[in-house]
Parts: C-alpha cells; sequence; structure tokens
C-alpha cells in the first residue's frame, strides 16, 4: 500500500506535469527572450509574451 | 500491474517527446532518478529504456531545437575534461575489468551533464527539469518517510521501492540526495509557474521536504544528519524571518527529538567517537591508504582502484560500569577491498591529483556562480525575475550539501548531482542570454514625471 502511494502521487503530479508542459508555449519560446526563428517542426512561434502572463493553460493545481 | 503502469508512462513520457523535444531531456532524468527498469519486472527490463530515452533528447535537440544564442561555458569545458581524463585513467586503470564497467555508466551523467545546459533555454524548462528531479526522488523518498514513520526504520533495515542497495536506493546516498531536494522543493513551492503556488503546492512541498528529513532517520545515515544540519544553517541566510526561523527550528527539535528510535539516537552518537564504530574507523583507514597511495599514483589507478587497497585499524570500546570506571576492549580488524566511503578520496584514488583538482573545480564554480546570480538578483529584481535569486540559493544549497555529503559518500559520479550541475549551468546560461539580448528590463528607467501646468 505504502509502496502503491509513493509511486502513483508523484507519478499522477508528474502527469500533470507534462499535460501542461505540452500546451505550453513558453516552453520552447521564452517571453523574456526575442524570437529566433521557426522551428523544424513547423510550430508557430509568438513573437512576444502571451496576452494571458504565459502559464493560463499549463497552470495547474497540485 | 505495476509493470504495465511504468510501462505505460515511459512510453506516455516518450510520446509527449514527439510533441515537444524537451519533454525527452525530462524522461531521461526521471529514467535516470526512479530506474522504473529495476521497480518493475515485465518489458521495461528487457529494453534499454534509458539508452533510447538518451537518444531522443539528443536527436530531438539536433533536429528541433533553437540552437541559436547557444554557448559552452567554462564550466562546461571543465566537465568535458573530466570526462575525457576519465576515459584516459579508465584506458590504463588497475583493474580494467571493473573501471570499464564503471566507465560505462559514468560516461553518460558527465555527457548528460554536458548536454543538459543547451537544452535549458526558457525559464519553464528550467522550472520543469527541477520539478521532475525534484518528484522522481519524492517516487523514493515518500515511501521511505512513510516507512520510517511506521517503523522507525533501522540502519540497513529500510526498505525502500526497491530492495537494492545501488544508486539513490542506497541509504547514506538518498539521505544526502534528500537533503538537496529540500531547497528545490521549496522553490517550486513559492516560485513555480505549472503548480501554482498556493496552499496544496505548498502543503505537498512541505510533505516532500518532511519526507526527505525523515531519510536520514529512516536509514539511520550520518551523512544525511549533518547534510541537515548544513542545509539549516544555510537556509539561514536566505531566510527573511531569521527570528522565527531560528525558533521554529528549535522548537521543531525539541519536539522530535524525544520521539526519535534510541538506534538513531545511539548511531548517531558515533560521529562523536568513531574508534567505536567499525564502519567510521574502516573509512579512516581507507582514507589514509587512498593518501598514500596518491603519492605513487599521483594520476590515479582508475576507476575502482580501491579494489587493492589492505587495511588494518584497531576499534576501541567501553562498557560503562558505573561512575569513572570502564573496561576499554580493543579490536583488531583487517580489511580488503574496502571503498572510499568518500567522494574526495574517490577522485584522489581513482582520478588522481589532476582528476581531484577538476572535480574540485567544478563544483566550487559552481558554488561561486549561484553565489553572483544570487547576489546580483537579490536586491530589486528587474520586473519577471524575482524567481532568480532563490532559485540561485537554493541550487547553492543543494550544492553545499552534495559536497558535505560527498566527504562521506562515494558519490563522485552520482548522475543525481551531475543533474544538479547542469541545472546550474542552465540557469547561468540563460541569464547570461537574457542579459545580452534583452538589456532593456536591466536598465533603471527614470519615469520623468510631465510638468505641472
Amino acid at each position: 500500500m505504502i509502496d502503491k502511494i509513493t509511486i502513483f502521487v508523484p507519478h499522477i503530479l508528474m502527469a500533470l506535469m507534462i499535460w501542461a508542459l505540452v500546451r505550453r508555449e513558453d516552453l520552447d519560446d521564452d517571453p523574456a527572450l526575442p524570437n529566433r526563428r521557426p522551428s523544424l517542426l513547423g510550430r508557430v512561434r509568438r513573437t512576444g509574451p502571451p496576452a494571458d502572463g504565459g502559464g493560463s493553460m499549463g497552470d495547474l493545481d497540485a | 500491474m505495476l509493470d504495465l503502469f511504468f510501462t505505460a508512462f515511459c512510453l506516455a513520457f516518450l510520446g509527449a517527446g514527439l510533441k515537444r523535444p524537451f519533454l525527452f531531456v525530462l524522461a531521461y532524468t526521471y529514467i535516470d532518478i526512479v530506474a522504473p527498469q529495476k521497480v518493475s519486472w515485465g518489458f521495461l527490463t528487457h529494453i534499454p529504456i534509458s539508452l533510447i530515452a538518451f537518444s531522443c533528447a539528443l536527436l530531438g535537440w539536433i533536429a528541433a531545437e533553437d540552437k541559436n544564442g547557444v554557448r559552452v561555458s567554462p564550466r562546461q569545458f571543465v566537465l568535458l575534461l573530466l570526462l575525457v581524463y576519465c576515459g584516459l585513467t579508465t584506458r590504463t586503470a588497475d583493474f580494467p575489468v571493473e573501471a570499464a564497467a564503471k566507465w560505462a555508466w559514468v560516461w553518460k551523467a558527465l555527457v548528460f551533464a554536458l548536454f543538459l545546459p543547451l537544452t535549458l533555454r526558457t525559464r519553464l524548462r528550467i522550472e520543469a527539469l527541477t520539478l521532475t528531479m525534484v518528484l522522481s526522488v519524492g517516487v523514493i523518498v515518500i515511501g521511505g518517510g512513510i516507512k520510517t514513520l511506521g517503523s522507525g526504520g533501522g540502519y540497513g533495515e529500510l526498505k525502500l521501492l526497491v530492495n537494492d542497495n545501488t544508486g539513490l536506493y542506497e541509504g547514506s546516498i538518498i539521505s544526502t540526495v534528500a537533503m538537496c531536494v529540500i531547497p528545490l522543493a521549496l522553490w517550486l513551492a513559492n516560485h513555480g509557474t505549472i503548480f501554482k503556488p498556493d496552499w496544496k503546492a505548498k502543503l505537498f512541498a512541505a510533505g516532500i521536504c518532511f519526507s526527505c528529513i525523515l531519510m536520514p532517520i529512516g536509514t539511520q545515515a550520518r551523512t544525511g544528519l549533518i547534510c541537515a544540519a548544513v542545509l539549516a544553517a544555510m537556509m539561514l541566510r536566505s531566510t527573511k524571518r531569521r527570528m522565527l526561523y531560528i525558533g521554529l527550528l528549535c522548537a521543531g527539535a525539541l519536539v522530535a527529538v524525544p520521539l526519535l528510535p534510541q538506534s538513531f539516537t545511539e548511531r548517531m552518537g558515533t560521529i562523536k567517537n568513531h574508534q567505536a564504530d567499525q564502519s567510521a574507523s574502516t573509512r579512516v583507514a581507507v582514507w589514509k591508504w587512498t593518501i598514500e597511495f596518491a603519492k605513487t599514483h599521483p594520476f590515479g589507478g582508475g576507476f575502482d582502484a580501491y579494489l587493492q587497497n589492505d587495511v588494518s585499524y584497531d576499534t576501541v570500546k567501553a562498557d560503562y560500569a558505573g561512575d569513572n570506571n570502564a573496561a576499554l576492549q580493543t579490536e583488531h580488524i583487517e580489511e580488503k577491498g574496502r571503498a572510499y566511503h568518500s567522494a574526495y578520496f574517490e577522485m584522489l584514488g581513482e582520478q588522481g591529483y589532476p582528476g581531484l583538482g577538476l572535480w574540485l573545480l567544478l563544483h566550487l564554480m559552481g558554488v561561486f556562480q549561484m553565489e553572483l546570480i544570487s547576489r546580483r538578483y537579490r536586491k530589486n529584481p528587474p520586473e519577471g525575475f524575482a524567481w532568480v535569486a532563490p532559485l540561485a540559493d537554493a541550487l547553492q544549497q543543494a550544492q553545499v550539501c552534495y559536497m558535505v555529503g560527498a566527504t562521506f559518500v562515494g558519490i563522485a559520479f552520482q548522475p543525481f548531482c551531475y543533474m544538479l550541475v547542469g541545472l546550474q549551468c542552465g540557469l547561468s546560461a540563460y541569464i547570461g542570454r537574457v542579459r545580452r539580448a534583452a538589456p532593456v528590463p536591466f536598465v533603471t528607467r527614470k519615469v520623468v514625471e510631465p510638468a505641472a501646468a
């Protein structure tokens, strides 16, 4: 039982983290840095900080 | 079921990397710390999951990452020198087979630490790596903490997730690493953006920190207790309400000490009198042997050179039978092939003075680098950069904890500690890029008030 808790709790949080990171633009484009060049994977890159402050899609409650 | 869970999680992690290649880096970090191939017993044990994750991370970076502005820092250069030097000593090692076996995982840890700063291009990536490290260690320490609360633990008795006394699952190592994680968890609880720093995040961070503090008690590793004391002293510097902090520490100690298991207090008592303890006496004897060995082998004996040591010493035990009445019992011990039990002597014996010098330079540079960043951003940080100084402080505290713990544990090449090095280099490089690219936030602007009509 203890081993299940110690495995599942951090893994659930890590899964939430991955979910949040996949959806956040500032993972690849930092608002504090100027835009460089388009990614080879073809993602559209921002030219400035997001209007919602950079993390509304990814902000999660622990 | 557990096997299926770990397999699914690893595949999902790697799958997410196809969308965001940086997640491959986090996947490798997770796999390296948790070692799911050790925890599970099926599919994952048959595939080189760690190698797959690292290959994906490297290929993802080469193919899809923006490399503009990437620079190799002097610290990465030192790391590269250490990597090359260790490779050379492996070729001339006293025990070629054993040295090759250690080299097989050491080079991966060093190469990953070299590679890590190249990928940490954004603030979110730095935070994500920190969170992954904390949660991955959490997989080990949460259970360890609960078991300690339930049973009190014991030296060599606390069963962590894997009943395998290697890597992070070894008592002294996890005790040291747990102390390194505490400042990082506190930083995430106060400055995180992936999980909002609300009461839930703070509660979870408090739980992780409590579990970490319980690790030295559960494993009864004296190293952990020393690291905890050093960390408590260092955190005094970065805390704002110092008197409250000292008061809480004293109150916590007063409550905790009577509740500690007797076996723990007895074992901690041997810190003062190492002659009564065989484990501590062995260390001192091996350290003396290493100093002598380095005189004849200044360039080291290669990995696992300790296998040739042959040490002897006397342990002195006192049986007290009343006031000023003690019977002293001396026992002569002879041992062969005992490990260094200290990263400093591990470096000296295996890599000689040049290797020890490079290793010390690598870690001391980190302490000074974090100090510089912290001082620069501590007072009046530019808008949006209030997180920098606390992170630099946390990384410095983790580094010092590691260096103190390394005095008593052979963790010179522990991969988690090289992740800390990579994280420090990444933070430093990120700050450098921000300063070069966007000087505006770093200039104090004077707002000119319009003249009154």
